[in-house]
């Protein structure tokens, strides 16, 4: 089993549906996947439209008791472990764990999962604290969604120190480039920047209506629109952060 | 919570249906998702080895899937369409794993074909989520009647965390009449309603039920013509030459003809002579392809009776066999398509029709079961007789005769078994199976050596191709030699065993008067 998250610590840099297109075109693909919808905004919940059982909350997330809470989207190898709005708090829920056990409770609760699945797929809240910790050490590669701007790119690098921190190794870290505008010469020049760091995913998301639109289709865009260039994007990148999970 | 295993159900018709959509609809809203119209082809051996093992192969387009009796399909391969396979036609995998030891030397046979109408349907609830999955399935014997189907089914697909919308539905349908089916089952069972077989209407054990009063004329007409039948259903297969064991079964037929109207020789009529006399010539032409065939399914293991350095030697003489097999075979065929057999066939079963009544009063209309206890306890004095004679020192010729008394006495055991208690007759038969086994082993392995040495006889010697043939064959024959040695060895003591006097008891007691 692998894990994949969709990370960073800046907010609407399209991780939600990356979390939502990847999981759906690899799972399309035939990988038993799992969907966790760790943002308390439970946007990629929404997106497929999973209403989560009503005794469901971070408490029992925590506890590892998951299994009887995973509901089936509507597409065949994708399931969903939908969000909870007691998630906002999750990290200081974390933070009264015991000190050496604080940063692995994540991994631990999808440990238990390896059976079922062959991928997870961490759909993750815009933040830096403990929960970010837990996500880095639980997953294979931490899938970073860049908009190829100023802000963003540092933002990278906050993350890029906090994996250093951790011990992780570079690899580890698969930043691509997100909401690419072609007309837009600054993000032109900063893709160029980057051009030759290994460690950035090959492919980069274009900026479309169509991934905004996923919020009225309520469906990842592979189901709207198959045979779009933003969908054979995503596929690509699914099957380039696999690869680089494989690998590692 | 975890979902029951998927369950189909029945409906009397597609009005039905139309019912329970009616039903689901004040619950959900129905959307039609993907339809299907697939002919499907379904297969089994001609002797039915999968269904006996309940499991149930269909083909849909080029794809051949295996199920359980229940429906749940276990696994699937691709294969282009054609009436009929071997274990080894289908790509290495999981499909050819699990029927290869089914199957053996069988081939996968067509049964029937119909036209599947597969029609999906997404329950969905309030919030736009599909909570169920519903399969519509319906078979016609042609597109042309899809509004008329042979059959209606419906299957639900549970999705994970709705378990208790999975409930409802299946509830609902059971309300709208719904009959849960082994779908596996009941989808052949409904594919085979039109034609001419039906599951398990073929054994190549002998069973024919006998009444306690049925006169010794009835009897006999009965068993031969049940024997008869034997041929006619192989005949065809035969010369289609499907797999060798309609040949085998075909010619086990005959034999039993045979021995049972030898049994009986002396009371039969004159003119059962000539029948006998036809029936000899029937097991004549077809004993050549079927001893070439006895070889060629014995390829694997002489191969592997070789050390590697020999085993090209053996592939030559095999190349060979199949040549005189390609030879022998259109012997066969013709044999088997001339006037002669036409002619016996047809006598044969004019003269059973017609024998109770020619037969008249006299020993053969008494009842026949005094009669088979005198049989058979006569047959089981000889083999005891005979058998016990037998040491180390007689002759291979004495076991040879023992093997066909001891073939006798179990066919004479098996169409009189309706006599006897079951259960005890059973117990009975696989001890005498075990002295035939024995005394089957010595024979085959004597014929065996003595065939591949006409063989090594006629081999030139001169190229290096005959070098590597009787090189290969040497070594097979001593193999074959200390393994008779072997057979032969155990021979007293198996006999021993089958005469010792807790079987000697339960033979007594079983086939007593």
């Amino acid at each position: 089993m692998k894990t994949l998250a969709i990370y960073s610590n800046k907010g609407g840099v399209g991780k939600t549906t990356t979390a939502v297109n990847l999981s759906y075109t690899l799972a399309r693909s035939g990988t038993r996947t799992l969907l966790v919808d760790l943002d308390s905004q439970g946007a990629a919940t929404y997106y497929f439209p999973v209403r989560p059982n009503k005794t469901y909350n971070k408490k029992r997330l925590l506890k590892g008791s998951v299994d009887n809470f995973i509901r089936a989207t509507d597409f065949d190898n994708l399931d969903l472990l939908p969000s909870h709005r007691s998630f906002r708090n999750l990290d200081l829920a974390l933070g009264r764990s015991a000190t050496e056990k604080k940063r692995v409770i994540l991994k631990k609760i999808l440990g238990g999962l390896q059976d079922e699945y062959e991928l997870i797929v961490l759909d993750c809240p815009p933040n830096m604290t403990l929960l970010s910790e837990n996500i880095v050490l639980a997953s294979d590669v931490v899938v970073v969604p860049v908009i190829p701007t100023t802000l963003s790119v540092l933002a990278l690098q906050q993350v890029i120190k906090m994996v250093k921190k951790l011990h992780g190794p570079r690899k580890k870290l698969a930043p691509f480039f997100s909401m690419v505008e072609q007309k837009k010469k600054l993000h032109l020049e900063t893709m160029n920047m980057y051009r030759k760091d290994s460690a950035f995913l090959k492919t980069a998301i274009p900026y479309r209506s169509l991934i905004e639109r996923m919020g009225v289709s309520r469906c990842p865009v592979g189901v709207s629109s198959p045979q779009s260039e933003v969908q054979l994007s995503y596929r690509k990148l699914g099957l380039e952060a696999l690869a680089r999970s494989k690998k590692l | 919570m975890r979902l029951p295993k998927q369950q189909f159900f029945q409906l009397a018709d597609i009005g039905a249906f139309s019912h329970l959509k009616k039903a689901l609809l004040k619950q959900y809203t129905l959307e039609k998702d993907h339809e299907s119209n697939d002919p499907v082809c379904f297969f089994d051996s001609f002797d039915w080895r999968l269904f006996k093992k309940k499991c149930f192969v269909v083909q849909e387009n080029a794809q051949m899937l295996l199920s359980d009796k229940s429906g749940q399909q276990l696994v699937e391969t691709n294969i282009n369409p054609a009436d009929s396979y071997f274990w080894w036609d289908f790509p290495d995998g999981e499909f050819q794993q699990l029927i290869k030891p089914v199957l053996s030397c069988r081939a996968l046979c067509r049964l029937s074909e119909l036209f599947k109408n597969q029609q999906n349907f997404n329950l969905v609830n309030k919030d736009g989520k599909t909570v169920v999955r519903l399969v519509l399935i319906t078979f016609q014997d042609s597109l042309v009647n899809q509004d008329q189907p042979t059959a209606v089914f419906v299957t639900l697909k549970g999705l994970r965390g709705y378990e208790t919308a999975f409930k409802k539905v299946h509830k609902t349908i059971i309300g709208q009449n719904g009959n849960p089916v082994q779908y596996g089952v009941a989808r052949l069972t409904m594919a085979l309603a039109d034609s001419n077989r039906s599951p398990l209407d073929y054994s190549n054990k002998f069973s024919v039920p006998l009444s306690g009063d049925w006169s010794v004329a009835r009897v006999f007409s009965v068993i031969c013509l049940e024997l008869q039948d034997n041929m006619k259903r192989n005949y065809e297969s035969v010369i289609q030459d499907i797999d060798t064991e309609f040949l085998h079964d075909f010619r086990v037929a005959i034999r039993r003809t045979r021995s049972f109207l030898s049994l009986l020789k002396k009371a039969l009529p004159k003119q059962v002579s000539h029948f006998m006399k036809e029936f000899k010539w029937l097991g004549s032409i077809t004993g050549p392809v079927r001893d070439l065939d006895v070889y060629l399914l014995k390829q694997d293991d002489y191969q592997a009776m070789l050390p590697e350095k020999l085993q090209a030697g053996l592939s030559y003489f095999f190349q060979e066999l199949v040549e005189q097999r390609e030879i022998a075979f259109a012997q066969m065929v013709k044999g088997l398509l001339s006037q002669r057999f036409e002619k016996l066939m047809d006598d044969w079963s004019d003269y059973l029709n017609g024998f109770e009544e020619s037969a008249g009063s006299g020993n053969w209309s008494k009842p026949c079961r005094p009669l088979a206890v005198k049989l058979v306890n006569k047959r089981f004095s000889r083999i005891v007789k005979d058998g016990g004679s037998i040491d180390d020192t007689s002759e291979d010729e004495l076991l040879h005769d023992l093997r066909i008394q001891a073939k006798k006495f179990r066919y004479l055991l098996e169409f009189f078994a309706p006599y006897f208690n079951s259960r005890d007759v059973k117990r009975f038969i696989k001890q005498l199976k075990k002295l035939q086994n024995n005394l089957g082993d010595f024979n085959d392995l004597s014929v065996q050596q003595a065939s591949l040495g006409d063989y090594y006889d006629r081999l030139g010697g001169r190229t290096k191709r005959d070098k590597q043939v009787a090189a290969a064959l040497g070594g097979l024959i001593s193999h074959l030699a200390a393994e008779q040695v072997n057979v032969r060895n155990r021979f007293k003591r198996t006999f021993t065993r089958f005469t010792e006097k807790k079987n000697s008891s339960l033979f007594f007691q079983t086939f007593q008067q």
